[in-house]
């Protein structure tokens, strides 16, 4: 039952992921809940079609691993995030909580 | 007391044997003929994930507070790689039963789980009388702590994931619990070599048996407790704790 | 002018933000007092990466990996690294559940970390088992005991703290690693830097990610400040990296 699906804008190459975490806890933050942990013994992190990149990129900026986060359409590395990823528009805003 | 004068090797193998036994029927058996028989409605369902992510998120602390207990050089590198892995291990499926809930739409967001009755840590759960009694196993040394939880609770853990694991109705459910077997297995077979190991004097044999015995019981009370709650069953709250063998306080 | 292998990191690792805001601007201002440091950090490196290359015997491998082992080995990590668990309380772990699971993975990758030292020594032929390092006190000495009681006792600070030893201590560990990687051939040495560059990045990351979207509010800014100006004083550990610099010009 993989969920992992070419339906999604990215997918994790697992030969350069380090299955280190970070995009599930990013993504799990911002409440799109697009990474998970597929089912099988191996536990993989796998991103499904809640994701809404390119409307997203969050994860993109705390993925340690080069090339482990490819965009599906184009087979495009996004780890070092390229400069198009990172513009201010695509910036999730975070606000000091009103005390 | 009794003292069992058993090298590490016999005392792991009947510790084994006697969780095996206990492990043959589980309050979590009781919820798979209840789902096998239609009786699990998804509500009851999101109060057994619910309880399962509350006891597994609650696992950090046991660990932390374990580990607090080990010191440098006190034993060989296997114990740290061992039990860092369990860690993670635990950290892993913690994390799985969250996701279920969030796929299934049963809250919308991780903090409206937290904040949700079903996962809620309430110190007035089983929950917390087996995550208490976890804790005071800090007490005791690593090879005594691991006795108890790799070759007691985990030992119940992995029959009953392998059983929910192959037969419950639910795929999803089904192929996480199944996902989780290997681990869970290598856990009970790190308390092996742990206890075949390092438990080398009679007074840490009897002390790992009876935390054993203890920890078990206490696991098994925990798991009764999801079951009624997913199965609609009110637990009865004078409910007696959980009765131990003779000799053991 | 920076070194390249810094100039690089920033620009691939260090800028790139997530989210905007006061946690994300609190990082990139207090990573300009970072710069000179981790400048340093890999001119220091370099520089050791080039005199060991250059030695007559193979001793610094050995006492490489003891060190390692003792900085990062087993034992060291499975305590050292746990006590983050334990920062965030029952009722805060709503909001910093994702501190434990970071660190959880933490815990796993140092404890690895520890046995790639461990192979060094075995590959090298320096030890037949790893338990013979029981009885060697290279392999357990802790040569800056306030650096590791830092990492103990930011959980009773604050949830944050340890972000601060995050974000500027494990670049450090970065940057070491590329700097040797980028000089040296020798296929052990390689190993055993190699293979934990990624997982070292992921820690430096984490810290990052900390920051940016958790440290939003002075109260919560502050303690990892703090962290920052201990590791920055003459004594603390920040500054001691950045000497070496000074014995490389010398
Ligand atoms: S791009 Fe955004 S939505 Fe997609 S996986 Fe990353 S954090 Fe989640
Ligand atoms: S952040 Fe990158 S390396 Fe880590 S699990 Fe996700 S894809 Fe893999
Ligand atoms: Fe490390
Ligand atoms: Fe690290």
């Amino acid at each position: 039952m993989a969920t992992q699906s070419k339906q999604a804008p990215l997918f994790i190459d697992h030969e350069m992921c380090t299955e280190c975490r970070m995009c599930y806890v990013v993504c799990r933050e911002i409440d799109l809940n697009a990474v998970v942990i597929a089912p099988e013994a191996q536990h993989l992190y796998e991103i499904d079609e809640r994701c809404i990149y390119p409307g997203c990129t969050v994860c993109l900026m705390y993925c340690p691993a080069p090339g482990s986060i490819v965009e599906t359409s184009t087979g495009r590395s996004l780890v070092p995030p390229p400069a198009d990823v990172h513009t201010d528009e695509l910036k999730w805003p975070r606000k000091a909580p009103k005390s | 007391m009794t003292t069992i004068a058993k090298p590490g090797a016999e005392l792991a193998a009947s510790l084994v044997e006697q969780s095996r036994m206990e492990a043959l029927h589980t309050p979590m058996d009781t919820l798979l003929d209840g789902a096998l028989a239609g009786k699990v409605t998804e509500d009851g369902l999101f109060r057994v994930l619910g309880r399962l992510w509350t006891l597994k998120r609650m696992m950090y602390y046991i660990y932390g507070g374990w580990a607090m207990g080990i010191n440098v050089n006190e034993y060989p590198a296997t114990v740290d790689y061992l039990f860092s892995k369990q860690l993670y291990d635990d950290s892993t499926h913690e994390m799985q039963y969250v996701d279920e809930i969030l796929r299934r739409k049963m809250v919308r967001t991780q903090s409206r789980a937290f904040a949700h009755d079903y996962c809620k840590f309430s110190e007035t759960s089983r929950v917390a009388y087996y995550i208490f009694s976890l804790r005071a196993l800090a007490n005791y040394s690593q090879n005594i702590r691991i006795a108890a939880m790799n070759l007691g609770a985990k030992v119940i853990e992995l029959g009953w994931l392998e059983r929910l694991g192959a037969s419950y109705p639910d795929p999803h459910v089904r192929a996480i619990l199944a996902g989780q077997v290997a681990e869970t297995r290598s856990h009970v077979l790190m308390g092996k070599l742990i206890v075949e190991r390092f438990v080398t004097s009679d007074v840490d044999a009897t002390l790992a048996s009876n935390s054993c015995v203890s920890t078990r019981k206490n696991y098994l009370f925990a798991l009764e407790e999801f079951s009624n709650f997913a199965l609609g069953i009110p637990m009865p709250e004078d409910s007696e704790e959980p009765e131990l063998p003779e000799g053991i306080e | 002018m920076l070194e390249p292998i810094l100039q690089d990191f920033l620009d691939k690792w260090v800028y790139p933000t997530g989210f905007s805001g006061p946690g994300a601007e609190f990082r990139l201002k207090e990573t300009e007092r970072f710069i000179p440091v981790w400048n340093n950090v890999v001119i220091g490196a370099l520089h050791k990466a080039n005199e060991q290359l250059n030695s007559e015997n193979e001793d610094w491998k050995r006492n490489g990996a003891l060190g390692g082992y003792s900085g990062e080995g087993p034992h060291m990590s499975i305590k050292q690294m746990s006590t983050q668990l334990l920062s965030v309380s029952i009722p805060q772990q709503a909001k910093y559940i994702d501190l434990q699971r970071m660190r959880a993975r933490q815990v796993w990758d140092e404890v690895k970390h520890g046995s790639l030292h461990a192979d060094i020594l075995l590959r090298g032929g320096w030890i037949k088992k790893e338990t013979e390092l029981l009885d060697d006190p290279r392999a357990a000495n802790q040569g800056d005991p306030a650096y590791f009681g830092l990492t103990a006792m930011v959980p009773h600070i604050h949830p944050l703290s340890r972000a601060g030893q995050n974000y500027l201590e494990e670049a450090v560990a970065c940057l070491r690693l590329i700097s040797v990687l980028s000089v040296m051939e020798d296929p052990l040495v390689r190993h055993e830097n190699d293979s934990q560059l990624l997982e070292e990045m992921m820690h430096f990351i984490e810290g990052k990610y900390q920051i940016d979207a958790y440290a939003l509010t002075p109260e919560d800014q502050e303690p990892i400040k703090a962290v920052f100006d201990y590791l920055l004083r003459p004594w603390g550990r920040s500054a001691a990296h950045a000497k070496e610099a000074e014995h490389a010009k010398k």
